[in-house]
């Protein structure tokens, strides 16, 4: 055991310090790199020198009367940094401290002829292109001990070939895929697990069919386009309206809804289930329908609104406060969901040791629910802030001036088609794309309270 | 100090009947009782953190009974610390000092002495997250103590602890007592625990409380059967007591065998001897009772030892008396001294006071 650890040791402080190893059986290896080196050398020569005979034979179109640039001149240069990513490669293979068995050769030497393959066809299109399979077998000599690297280097080369007007959300979702299905595919080997990796890949089809159209429509759009796009003066106002009113409506929803989520969860009382069952109500209501109940409640022609129209000047039909009543109506049931979850998973004796010490139930609240619950009620927010900006159906209805974010999108799309409104469309996925990155880091913060549970469920 | 006059709780089906209840101060009383009998819930309810259906609680002679947690000063430590996640060791320590700052004559203990007292002084920047169960129970009893409570409630404070953990702590517990002299309540299932931390103890089965009194007369002297069995008394025996001639003596017959001893009770009757107190010695040649002892025993049988264990620092002998089966726990030195064989014939006696009868009728 000693003897071995010292080995490794000794052998990778020579390999640092001369940078070639060289005891006895590396040797070997330096021999035969310095071999096959001069074989690779020879074989560009000779690819150099035959190259417009070799064209003329291999690469020359099936059909003669092709629209493609035929024979392809050989760039020196190409050829030139060709070799010396073919040098990288060999010195990568041969000269690695870790032995690499046949097997592991052979699977390699099968993967740069797939690059190869992949990439040489980009001749006929481009001969630029040719400084992408270089750079290509520079990135494969390199990634040769990470083999799970070398995973993503195919998705994108196979996207690259076959999907190329796909390639962004192709790639993004195959390297997906690779990433989460990885450890289930050796799961499925090593333990005979079936159930969960199929589940797991039913899940994975869902997000396929959720995320295709949405990476492949961001990608439609050109940066300029949107930037563009954010310096017309209809499109800033409409996003201001936007974040308004959405941000009123989210703020009216947290001061009425957090506190009744926080009851609902601590006191029982009559009719507790059935109030619980309300709260859901709004996301079962198509939206029309809402905007059209608003409408009859609160329109011109009702008398609640001729009243708020007489007495306060008010009025909610076309205006910004029917937009923040339409989105605070879409829009509780998520925080006060978020919240309730939240402050149930908070036990309550957590606050009875807190009175005990002095707090009262407001002080207790404040100080130590509160906290506690902080990540959740945030994703709350930030769920009901959003379908408050997402609300279209009930504004199309009831407040269909000032224009908000969704109803401009639309009006761009059945005025001028398709083409105008994208731009726009790309500008909001990207900005709800924003808010996942957000709730995704809300999800990473540090968990005080899951911690706290586990740590007392492993004493119990 | 604590009084409590005809509480009563309903939760579903579990009824909490406490028809009298008085803690003297200074006392620290354990509270014991099977898991589900309602110990937290009646701590809880006198510390105005659920509200009883019925009943009068004082403190201090003030009544609480509809006063809020915070204002009854009472200092709880639950079985699973709840330590604020968020805030660090001396966040939580401090926590409640804001509450407490005007109010109370003596100042309340700092900081520094309690965590010194309690050796955690160097865990005062940690998060509770970090501490293991011993640690973090300490910083809940700090947490408790540092607010001056009138009263302490311990929740099964060393119910998570190991075995060597529960000792440091309960003997931290014992010190905090003596040191600050607060009425203490320690609540446990555990009727060893109970044995060795309390000065008197309390006895709470399904919801009511069965028996209160000094420890040792509460585990010789159970009131009721189920009581005796729940306090862990291994030897348990129906018979029936024949009044005699004399006045306030008895006779007994059991296992073949007839003694009179000194009590008034006649009728069915439950015989009742906690195993450490019944003694056991080789039966040698001379047969029956030591002439010395004899005004001290109230009754010898003869049986064979079936097993002979070791469960923690004793020896239990498991001896089967004409087909009868009865505990003795003895100790090593006896054991060592006597040497005790399955298969050997033991003389079992039981001494006057170990002697309790419970009636039946």
């Amino acid at each position: 055991m000693d003897d071995e650890v010292e080995r490794s040791f000794s052998s990778k402080e020579i390999s640092t310090d001369a940078g070639i190893p060289l005891t006895g059986h590396s040797g070997r290896r330096v021999m035969l790199f310095i071999l096959a080196a001069a074989l690779l050398t020879a074989a560009h020569i000779v690819l150099a020198m035959a190259w417009p005979r070799l064209a003329q034979i291999i690469l020359s179109p099936p059909e003669p009367t092709s629209s493609l640039p035929t024979p392809v001149k050989l760039n020196p240069n190409i050829n030139l940094a060709l070799y010396v990513g073919n040098l990288f490669l060999l010195g990568s293979v041969l000269l690695s401290r870790r032995a690499l068995r046949f097997r592991n050769l052979l699977a390699y030497a099968v993967g740069y002829a797939v690059i190869v393959w992949l990439l040489w066809p980009l001749i006929w299109v481009m001969t630029e292109n040719l400084l992408l399979l270089v750079l290509a077998v520079l990135v494969y000599g390199s990634l040769l001990h990470y083999p799970h690297l070398l995973g993503y280097l195919y998705l994108f080369l196979v996207c690259q070939r076959f999907l190329p007007a796909y390639l962004y959300p192709s790639f993004i979702l195959t390297s997906l895929l690779y990433t989460t299905i990885l450890p289930f595919v050796r799961a499925w080997r090593r333990e005979r697990q079936r159930f969960i990796p199929l589940c797991h890949l039913a899940g994975l089809i869902l997000l396929t069919v959720l995320l295709i159209p949405i990476v492949f429509f961001c990608t439609q759009s050109s940066p300029q386009d949107i930037h563009q796009r954010l310096e017309e003066a209809e499109v800033l106002s409409a996003l201001g309206i936007s974040l308004k009113t959405s941000a009123l409506a989210t703020l009216m929803v947290l001061l009425l809804g957090v506190p009744f989520a926080y009851a609902m969860v601590r006191r029982s009382f009559p009719a507790r289930g059935l109030i619980d069952t309300l709260i859901d109500l709004p996301i079962v209501i198509p939206p029309p329908i809402v905007g059209i109940t608003l409408l009859a409640f609160l329109g011109p022609k009702s008398p609640l609104g001729a009243f708020f129209e007489q007495r306060f000047g008010v009025s909610f039909f076309d205006s910004q406060w029917g937009i923040i009543l339409a989105q605070i109506f879409v829009g509780s049931p998520y925080l006060i969901r978020a919240s309730m979850v939240a402050f149930a998973a908070v036990d309550v004796r957590f606050e009875n040791v807190a009175r005990t010490l002095g707090a009262s139930s407001l002080s207790a609240f404040i100080r130590i629910t509160l906290p506690m619950s902080l990540r959740g009620i945030l994703i709350g927010v930030i769920l009901t802030w959003f379908r408050a900006m997402a609300e279209f159906g009930a504004l199309r209805i009831m407040a269909n001036r000032p224009r908000t974010i969704p109803i401009l999108a639309y009006e761009r799309f059945i005025d001028f088609r398709q083409m105008e409104s994208q731009s726009v469309g790309v500008l909001i996925l990207l900005m709800c794309l924003c808010v996942i990155v957000g709730m995704w880091i809300i999800r990473l913060m540090p968990n005080i309270l899951g911690k706290s549970i586990g740590v007392s469920d492993a004493a119990r | 100090m604590l009084r409590v006059e005809g509480l009563r709780r309903q939760v579903g089906v579990f009824h909490l009947r406490i028809d009298e209840w008085a803690i003297e101060p200074g006392q620290y009383l354990v509270l014991v009782g099977p898991s589900g009998a309602g110990k937290t819930m009646l701590l809880e309810t006198i510390a105005g953190l659920h509200r009883p259906d019925a009943g009068r609680i004082w403190i201090d002679g003030r009544e609480v009974t509809s006063e809020p947690p915070e204002a009854l000063g009472i200092g709880f430590v639950y079985q699973d610390c709840w330590l604020f996640p968020h805030l660090t060791v001396r966040q939580n320590i401090d926590f409640g000092r804001r509450y407490h700052q005007k109010s109370g004559a003596s100042p309340a203990p700092k900081t520094d002495e309690l965590t010194d007292m309690l050796h955690i002084t160097d865990l005062l920047d940690r998060n509770p997250q970090t501490l293991s169960g011993g640690e973090r129970q300490r910083v809940a009893l700090a947490r408790a103590l540092a607010i001056q409570p009138r009263l302490l409630f311990l929740d099964e404070p060393l119910g998570t602890l190991d075995p060597v953990t529960r000792e440091h702590v309960g003997t931290e517990l014992q010190n905090c007592h003596r040191s600050f002299g607060i009425t203490t309540i320690h609540v446990t299932h555990d009727h060893s625990e109970a044995r060795t931390y309390g000065d008197s103890i309390a006895v709470i089965l399904d919801g009511k409380l069965e028996q209160m009194g000094p420890t040792d007369e509460v585990f010789r002297r159970p009131r009721t059967a189920k009581l005796g069995g729940f306090l862990g008394c291994e030897n348990m025996y129906e018979a029936q007591a024949v009044p005699t001639a004399e006045p306030d003596m008895i006779k007994i017959d059991l296992h073949q065998t007839t003694f009179t001893v000194r009590s008034h009770k006649v009728g069915r009757v439950s015989l009742c001897v906690r195993a450490e107190d019944v003694l056991v010695e080789r039966a040698a040649g001379k047969e029956g009772k030591d002439e010395r002892d004899d005004y001290n025993i109230a009754a010898a049988f003869t049986g064979r030892i079936v097993t002979v264990s070791q469960p923690g620092a004793m020896v239990r002998l498991v001896i089967d008396v004409s087909g009868r089966r009865w505990v003795s726990i003895v100790s090593h030195s006896q054991q060592r001294q006597h040497r005790f064989c399955e298969g050997n014939m033991v003389t079992l006696r039981i001494p006057n006071d170990a002697l309790h009868l419970i009636s039946l009728e």
